[in-house]
């Protein structure tokens, strides 16, 4: 089963992440939830994730620094292989883009979104698992 | 000047047109001078940068309320803390597109907060308590489901 955490502020935004995945071929994954970087490191250092999905701009933490602080994490751990991280912002300028990939974001989604486009993004960096 | 009118409105076009074609289906109408209903709630969120100050929404109840229960794709009936929330997403979603819009024409004009809300309930916007802005653009939408409004209020400095 695969296993998503999902990381934003708006708690309407991940109801509507939640939504999407129910619909398509990512329905039986396991979704943990975190409302900011702090919350979502936390979670992502107590369980086996395959992806994470995160928003930018979030109070206390935002989603740069927890990639960061993330891959940081990763690098001195023994873990078998990197979580594979999309984020999921309003930030959609290529400077934006730019930054967030070199910050160790292996996709990017532009808000607004459509259920497509998620499903179609997880597939690039997931493989399906049931 | 750092924005100009014509481009301001049609960033805001160009945003309210990506969300109403993707998380919230919902029919842009042709009337670009619609009749607005009172502003009943407020989504703002501050700017800085080349630019400063801050871009908002001006909502009725039911379009708020319609708004959300599209985006979440559940019947919604009252304005509650999930509607307030959703607005506060509508607004981030909208100012964000209007600064990609933007910034294709120049770089990094500003950087966006985070949203709130307010519930107007006959209280005054909270803008209203700053210094008169050095610009307000006002943009009216026409949906199938009733009108509102996009503002940018800009300041010469950094938001007081």
């Amino acid at each position: 089963m695969t296993s998503i955490l999902i990381v934003d502020d708006s708690s309407v935004t991940r109801k509507v992440i939640k939504k999407h995945l129910s619909t398509g071929p990512y329905a039986n994954a396991h979704t943990l939830e975190a409302p900011d970087g702090e919350k979502a490191l936390e979670v992502f250092k107590s369980e086996t994730l395959d992806v994470v999905l995160s928003d930018w701009n979030m109070p206390k933490m935002n989603g740069l620094e927890f990639v960061r602080k993330l891959r940081e994490y990763e690098a001195t751990s023994a873990r078998e292989k990197p979580v594979q991280i999309i984020m999921i912002t309003t930030e959609g300028t290529i400077d934006k883009v730019t930054e967030a990939m070199e910050s160790g974001v292996n996709e990017y989604i532009v808000k607004p979104f459509t259920a497509e486009t998620l499903t179609k993004t997880l597939k690039k960096v997931v493989p399906l698992r049931v | 000047m750092l924005l100009e009118e014509r481009a301001f409105i049609d960033a805001v076009r160009i945003s309210v047109k990506q969300l109403f074609s993707t998380m919230i289906p919902l029919r842009i109408l042709p009337d670009v001078n619609p009749e607005l209903p009172p502003p009943e709630v407020l989504g703002t969120i501050d700017i800085h940068g080349q630019l400063n100050g801050s871009l908002s929404l001006q909502l009725s109840y039911p379009l708020a309320i319609e708004l959300a229960a599209r985006l979440l794709q559940e019947p919604l009936m009252t304005v509650n803390e999930e509607v307030l929330e959703a607005v506060a997403e509508v607004t981030n979603m909208i100012a964000g597109g209007i600064k990609t819009a933007l910034t294709q024409q120049r770089q990094d004009l500003f950087s966006i907060g985070l949203p709130q809300v307010f519930d107007l309930a006959g209280v005054q916007p909270p803008a209203h308590v700053l210094p008169p802005p050095w610009l307000h653009f006002a943009v009216p939408i026409a949906t199938e489901q009733g009108a509102f409004s996009v503002h940018a209020l800009l300041y010469r400095r950094p938001t007081p």
